[in-house]
């Protein structure tokens, strides 16, 4: 049908376009993980170095506190905020599970008995949490720091764990609800009629068929968690309680430049998220699919 | 009540002649076994445990948040000067709409969100449309596109201050290697070129979420159109316009949406990035209800700030809504 030419001349405009698409969404990333591999002299070289020439994992080794004790005292001077990055990373890690685990907890009643109940008139509540997404945070950020201060709660991960719960619950049960929908009623009728009680069903029949959807779930709570950055910049002030993003962010607010540390923090926080989207690529691209274009 | 899994003529014998709500059916297993089930009742008692989590968790964290806000933007309220805590009415209202800091930041939003969404939009649709196709290195690209997604905003904030970095950043080196520019620019300290800068960062995060809506979209287009369109003689653009546009649609429009709500509350990058600056050409309104807020501790006028940006995220869903179900979408 198209001639040899034509199939040619396709292939490298297709080409082409994607060099540049790569160059585009592929550079930003090199350069972080490339400086985060520099010492403080290459990575104030003019013109930069595209290639790190000795590159060294002193960086990381620093933010853990090994390697050379000298070379650690000069960090310390030079940026006190590295020994808040390891710390951080523990907050983030349980904010960030917390939030995924309640996520399951809270959000999967629900879709089901949304999917399933047969209630009428359920639209309205539906629709309730779904606007309550629509919110923007700024808005609730601001009433609940007062209520987190009247409770005590400013500064502890669980004025955090809170906050995350609302902005990840509703998009959870609209997420669950669709994809509950989508598994065959009939599974749970047969389970039913070979004499299973609700809670069996529930158990052997339900929850493993679900697993995928559940997953997608936990790992969108999980990073959105993660990566939150204005309630944790609102609710923390300490190393007791500050999240990744913001340690990572308060960099920024010093006078020398210190990016070496800062890409390398960067490099730690993308870390996670970016395994999580790899390994889980088939669930969560399937379950955003469900979510946005379905529901 | 009749044995689950016996046909039902007990239960329809005794049934009063009025109209029935729901019927028995035939529900088949796996192995195609058939059984007649009972109708489903509907539960509304356990639909209510089982919402109760998700709803004191909206009542606690959300309502109670909304009318707490509202009251305070009613109040003068400086953390600052806590003695002069008092009512005012509507005057935090009044005096930001006559503020033109106001009206600087809500234009400054309003370019922001137009550039933004409009940029990674088009950029995505476009990356999608160039992943449905076969080429060499395409499993490659569909990779890569994950990881901008999975950046957080605050890294994307950082990462990009550091390529436009005045003295060291990456850009500038390409930019001057290239013979495009004779010197190194600070791009994020000039009013003319930080919004840019903004913008395209914004775009980079966001573009990635596009394409997979988009390109899960593309992939149920039926090859038959094509097929059918290619028959009629139809060249690449026409069959673009009148198949692939009106196919995408719905997922262009939900895109918009989302898109809109991620513009409208962008924060992270703007505070890593730009800080507002320089002078106020990039403080979009989100981020000046935060200074206002926990900078200058006036809560009153920052509660205030919110509910006008949460006021006009409102409109635009009801729009963006209204849009939606004239076109049947949601009307389902």
């Amino acid at each position: 049908m198209m001639s040899e030419r034509a199939r040619i001349l396709r292939t490298c405009v297709l080409m082409v376009a994607a060099a540049l698409f790569f160059l585009f969404m592929f550079t930003p990333v090199y350069w972080m993980v490339a400086t985060s591999l520099m010492t403080e002299a290459e990575m104030l070289a003019v013109p930069p170095h595209f290639i790190p020439q000795a590159p060294t994992l002193r960086n990381y080794a620093t933010i853990f506190g090994i390697g050379d004790p000298e070379f650690i005292a000069f960090a310390q001077n030079r940026a006190p905020a590295v020994f808040d990055i390891f710390p951080a990373m523990i907050n983030s890690l349980t904010v960030g599970l917390c939030v995924a685990l309640a996520n399951l907890l809270v959000a999967s009643p629900a879709a089901y008995a949304f999917s399933r109940l047969n209630v009428r008139r359920s639209l309205p509540l539906l629709m309730v949490y779904l606007g309550s997404r629509m919110l923007p945070p700024i808005m609730l950020v601001v009433p609940m720091f007062l209520l987190m201060r009247n409770l005590g709660l400013i500064d502890t991960p669980l004025s955090l764990i809170a906050a995350y719960c609302i902005l990840t619950v509703p998009f959870s049960i609209w997420l669950l609800q669709a994809y509950f929908k989508t598994m065959p009623v009939e599974l749970e009728d047969s389970a039913t009629i070979d004499g299973a009680t609700r809670w069996q069903t529930m158990r052997y029949v339900i929850l493993p068929l679900a697993r995928p959807g559940l997953t997608c779930v936990a790992i969108l709570a999980f990073m959105a968690s993660w990566s939150e950055f204005l309630f944790a910049v609102v609710f923390t002030k300490t190393t007791a309680s500050k999240t990744l993003p913001v340690v990572t962010a308060s960099f920024v607010d010093t006078a020398s430049i210190q990016f070496d540390y800062v890409m390398t923090a960067g490099v730690l926080t993308a870390l996670p998220p970016f395994l999580l989207a790899l390994i889980f690529q088939r669930y969560i691209v399937g379950g955003l699919a469900a979510g946005a274009v379905k529901g | 009540m009749a044995v689950k899994g016996d046909f039902p003529s007990a239960a329809f014998a005794g049934s009063p002649a009025g109209p029935q709500k729901a019927a028995w059916r035939l529900s088949r297993d796996g192995l195609g076994r058939g059984r007649w089930v009972a109708p489903r009742e509907p539960q509304p008692f356990l639909f209510f445990v089982l919402n109760t989590p998700a709803i004191l968790l909206l009542l606690v964290f959300v309502l109670y948040p909304i009318i707490y806000s509202f009251l305070l933007s009613l109040h003068q309220y400086n953390l600052r000067q806590p003695a002069r805590f008092q009512f005012i009415g509507l005057d935090n209202y009044i005096s930001i709409l006559g503020s033109e800091q106001f009206w600087r930041a809500a234009q400054t939003t309003a370019l922001f969100s137009l550039g933004s969404i409009t940029l990674t939009i088009v950029l995505g649709t476009l990356l999608a449309l160039l992943l449905n196709e076969v080429f060499p290195g395409r499993a490659l690209l569909r990779a890569i596109i994950l990881v901008p997604w999975a950046v957080p905003p605050v890294v994307n904030g950082l990462i990009w201050q550091w390529l436009l970095d005045g003295r060291y950043g990456l850009i500038n080196a390409v930019l001057v290697g290239a013979g495009v520019l004779d010197e190194y620019r600070s791009w994020l300290t000039d009013v003319n070129t930080a919004m840019p800068a903004l913008i395209v960062a914004q775009a980079w995060n966001h573009i990635p979420f596009v394409s997979l809506v988009v390109l899960a979209a593309l992939q149920t287009i039926p090859e038959e159109l094509y097929e059918a369109a290619r028959m009629d003689g139809a060249n690449v653009l026409q069959r673009f316009k009148a198949i692939t546009l009106p196919w995408l649609s719905h997922s262009l429009l939900l895109v918009l949406i989302t898109q809109t709500m991620v513009a409208l509350r962008t924060f992270d990058i703007i505070y890593v990035l730009t800080g507002g600056g320089p002078g106020d050409s990039t403080t979009v309104l989100a981020w000046l209800t935060y200074v206002t807020t926990f900078n200058f501790a006036d809560f009153g006028r920052g509660n205030a700030y919110a509910y006008l940006i949460a006021l006009t995220t409102l409109a635009l869903s009801i729009i963006y809504i209204r849009l939606l179900w004239k076109r049947g979408e949601l009307a389902r």
